[in-house]
C-alpha cells in the first residue's frame, strides 16, 4: 500500500513537473496525432489543451513545411533516436492565429504499450533569433565600415604620396645640381618643392575637416541663413569683384538648426567651387537660393553659368580627391565635405545642370536635425536642439559687380 | 633582342605637372631618343588616340604611360577603354602611379595592363625606373612582342 502511494505521488510529481516546465512538451503518435501537450506548449502556440488533443501535428507547423515535415517524421519513426531537430536550419512554429515564430525542437522516441511515440521539447527562440539577426547586421555594418576605412586609407595614402614624390624628386635634382655647382634651375626646384608642400598642407587640413564632420565640437544652434551667406560674400568681395562675378541671391527661409560652422563650410565650399570652375563664361554669374521644402527640409542651391558638370561625373565630384580639372587648383575634398555634412543633417547633396547652362549644386538639410546620443561629442548638452520652423521671409536680391547682395 | 633602337613614341597620361616634368627630365637625361606627348586627363587621352579635335596631328603611340588618379575618366577606365578597343588593344600600357594598393594592382592587371610601376619616393630610384622603362621599350620596340 505504502509502495503504491509512493508510486502515485511520483506520477503526480512527474505530471506537475511536465506542466510547470519552462519549455513546451508534446507527445505525438506514429500517425502524427497529438497525444499530450503541457501548458507552456499551449501558451506558446495559443491553443487550448482540448483543441490540440487528438489534432494532427500539422496544425503547429507552417503550411510550407508540412509536406517535408511528414517525411521527416516518417524517417524518424524508422530510425528513432534522441536528437535535436533540423540542426543548422531554422524551424518555425505556427500559432492558432496563423502567425509564425522561430522554435528550437529536440526529439526523443518512446515506446509505450508496444506503441511507438515521439516526445518533443519545443523552445520559443524569437529573442535569440532577433539577437542573432542584430548581430549579423552589426557584423555586416562593421565589415562595411572597415572596407570603407580601408578604401579611405588607400585613397589618402595614394594622394598624399603624390606631393612627396614631387618634393623628394626635386630635392634630388637640387642636391645633384648643388654638388655639380649648377645654379640655373635651383630656384625652380625650390618653388616646385614649396608648392608641393603647400598643396600637401591644404590636403591634410581638408582631410582633417572631412574626418571631423559630425565627430567633434558639434554645437547646434539657430543659424540665420541670410546673414551667414552675406558674411561670406563680404569676405570674398574682392575676389568676386576681381573676377567680375555677379551674385544673385534669393532666400525664402530664415533659419536652420545646425552647427554654424557646418553651414558656413557648405556655402563656402560651393561658392569657392562656383568661383573656380563656373567662371568660364565671359559674364560670370552665381545664383544662391535657399528655400523651404516639405518634410521640414531646407534646400540650398548654388548655381553658376560656367561649363557645368558632365552628368557622367555628377556622382564622382562628391568623392574624396576626385576632380574634373587638372588645373592643379583645389584639393578634391571640398565637395566630399559638402556631401558628408548634408548627410549628417539627414539631407543629401547633388549636382545637375542649370537651365541655360552651368552647374547647379543642391544641398538639403533637415531643419530639426536631432543629434543622436552616439554622435554627440563630449560636453554637448544632454537634450537635442530643436527649433520651430521659421516663418518664411522672402528676401531676394541681385548685386551688380559688387557682391554685396541685397537681402 | 635586335638592338635596333628607334625612337619610342610615348603617350604620357599624367595630370600632375610636377610628376610629368620629373618623368620628362629623367627621360631627357638618358641618351635614348624618345618622343613624349603628355596629356593630362583620361577623356583627352581618348581624343588623342582617336585623333579627334584638337589632336588631329596625333601619332599612334608605341607605349602609353598611365597615371591612375586622373580627373574625369580615371586611369583604370582609360586602361579598360584601350584594352577593349580593337584599334588600340595592342598598344602596351604601363601603369605609373603612386598607388601600391593591391586593389589597384589587381584591377590594372585584370584590365590587361602590360606593367604596373609604383612611382618611387627615392629620387635615384625614380630616375632609374624611368630610364629602365624607356630602355626596355626602346629595345623591345615591337608592340606585338611586348
Amino acid at each position: 500500500m505504502a509502495q503504491r502511494d509512493v508510486e502515485a505521488v511520483g506520477a503526480e510529481e512527474i505530471h506537475e513537473v511536465l506542466e510547470a516546465a519552462p519549455v513546451g512538451m508534446i507527445k505525438v503518435d506514429s500517425n502524427g496525432r497529438v497525444i499530450f501537450t503541457n501548458r507552456e506548449l499551449e501558451r506558446m502556440f495559443r491553443y487550448s489543451r482540448e483543441q490540440l488533443r487528438g489534432a494532427p501535428l500539422d496544425v503547429l507547423i507552417p503550411d510550407r513545411y508540412r509536406v517535408a515535415h511528414a517525411e521527416h517524421l516518417r524517417r524518424f519513426s524508422e530510425m528513432p533516436q534522441t536528437r535535436k531537430m533540423a540542426v543548422g536550419r531554422e524551424l518555425f512554429g505556427r500559432r492558432s492565429d496563423g502567425t509564425e515564430f522561430p522554435v528550437d525542437v529536440a526529439l526523443n522516441p518512446v515506446v509505450s504499450g508496444n506503441q511507438p511515440f515521439v516526445v518533443a521539447s519545443v523552445i520559443d527562440v524569437t529573442e535569440q533569433h532577433e539577437s542573432a539577426k542584430q548581430l549579423t547586421q552589426l557584423a555586416a555594418d562593421l565589415k562595411e565600415r572597415n572596407e570603407e576605412l580601408e578604401r579611405f586609407v588607400i585613397t589618402v595614402s595614394h594622394d598624399l604620396k603624390s606631393p612627396l614624390v614631387t618634393m623628394l624628386g626635386y630635392l634630388g635634382h637640387l642636391q645633384r645640381d648643388l654638388e655639380a655647382g649648377r645654379i640655373e634651375e635651383q630656384q625652380e626646384y625650390v618653388q616646385r618643392i614649396r608648392r608641393a608642400g603647400e598643396r600637401m598642407k591644404l590636403k591634410i587640413d581638408d582631410l582633417l575637416s572631412f574626418s571631423r564632420v559630425g565627430r567633434d565640437g558639434v554645437e547646434p544652434s539657430m543659424v540665420n541663413i541670410a546673414s551667414v551667406i552675406q558674411n561670406l560674400l563680404d569676405l570674398k568681395s574682392e575676389e568676386l569683384e576681381a573676377k567680375h562675378i555677379r551674385v544673385h541671391m534669393s532666400c525664402t527661409t530664415e533659419a536652420l538648426c545646425c552647427d554654424p560652422s557646418h553651414f558656413e563650410r557648405v556655402i563656402d565650399n560651393l561658392l569657392v567651387n562656383a568661383m573656380r570652375y563656373g567662371c568660364a563664361n565671359p559674364s560670370p554669374e552665381v545664383w544662391i537660393q535657399v528655400r523651404q521644402l516639405p518634410d521640414q527640409m531646407v534646400e540650398l542651391i548654388v548655381a553658376d553659368n560656367g561649363t557645368g558638370v558632365d552628368q557622367k561625373y555628377a556622382e564622382r565630384v562628391f568623392e574624396l580627391f576626385q576632380r574634373l580639372s587638372s588645373d592643379g587648383e583645389g584639393t578634391g575634398v571640398g565637395l566630399a565635405i559638402v556631401r558628408k555634412i548634408a548627410n549628417w543633417y539627414g539631407g543629401r547633396a547633388w549636382v545637375d545642370e542649370r537651365l541655360g547652362g552651368g552647374a547647379q549644386f543642391h544641398v538639403t538639410f533637415s531643419i530639426n536635425r536631432r543629434v543622436p546620443v552616439e554622435e554627440k561629442a563630449p560636453g554637448l548638452p544632454g537634450q537635442s536642439s530643436e527649433i520651430k520652423p521659421a516663418q518664411p521671409q522672402a528676401a531676394t536680391g541681385t548685386s551688380g559687380r559688387s557682391p554685396g547682395a541685397t537681402l | 633582342m635586335t638592338g635596333n633602337l628607334r625612337p619610342v613614341r610615348f603617350l604620357l597620361v599624367e595630370d600632375d605637372d610636377d610628376h610629368a616634368d620629373l618623368i620628362l627630365r629623367a627621360m631627357m637625361e638618358s641618351r635614348i631618343v624618345n618622343v613624349v606627348e603628355r596629356i593630362s586627363d583620361g577623356e583627352s587621352a581618348i581624343k588623342y588616340l582617336q585623333r579627334a579635335a584638337p589632336y588631329e596631328y596625333a601619332e599612334r603611340p608605341d607605349v602609353v604611360l598611365l597615371d591612375l588618379n586622373l580627373p574625369k575618366l580615371n586611369g583604370h577606365e582609360l586602361l579598360a577603354w584601350i584594352k577593349q578597343n580593337p584599334s588600340f588593344r595592342n598598344v602596351p600600357v604601363v601603369v605609373l602611379t603612386t598607388s601600391a594598393a593591391e586593389v589597384d594592382v589587381a584591377r590594372a592587371y585584370t584590365s590587361q595592363a602590360n606593367s604596373y610601376l609604383v612611382k618611387p619616393l627615392d629620387f635615384e630610384q625614380f630616375d632609374r625606373m624611368v630610364r629602365s622603362l624607356q630602355l626596355y621599350w626602346a629595345v623591345w620596340n615591337t608592340p606585338s612582342r611586348a
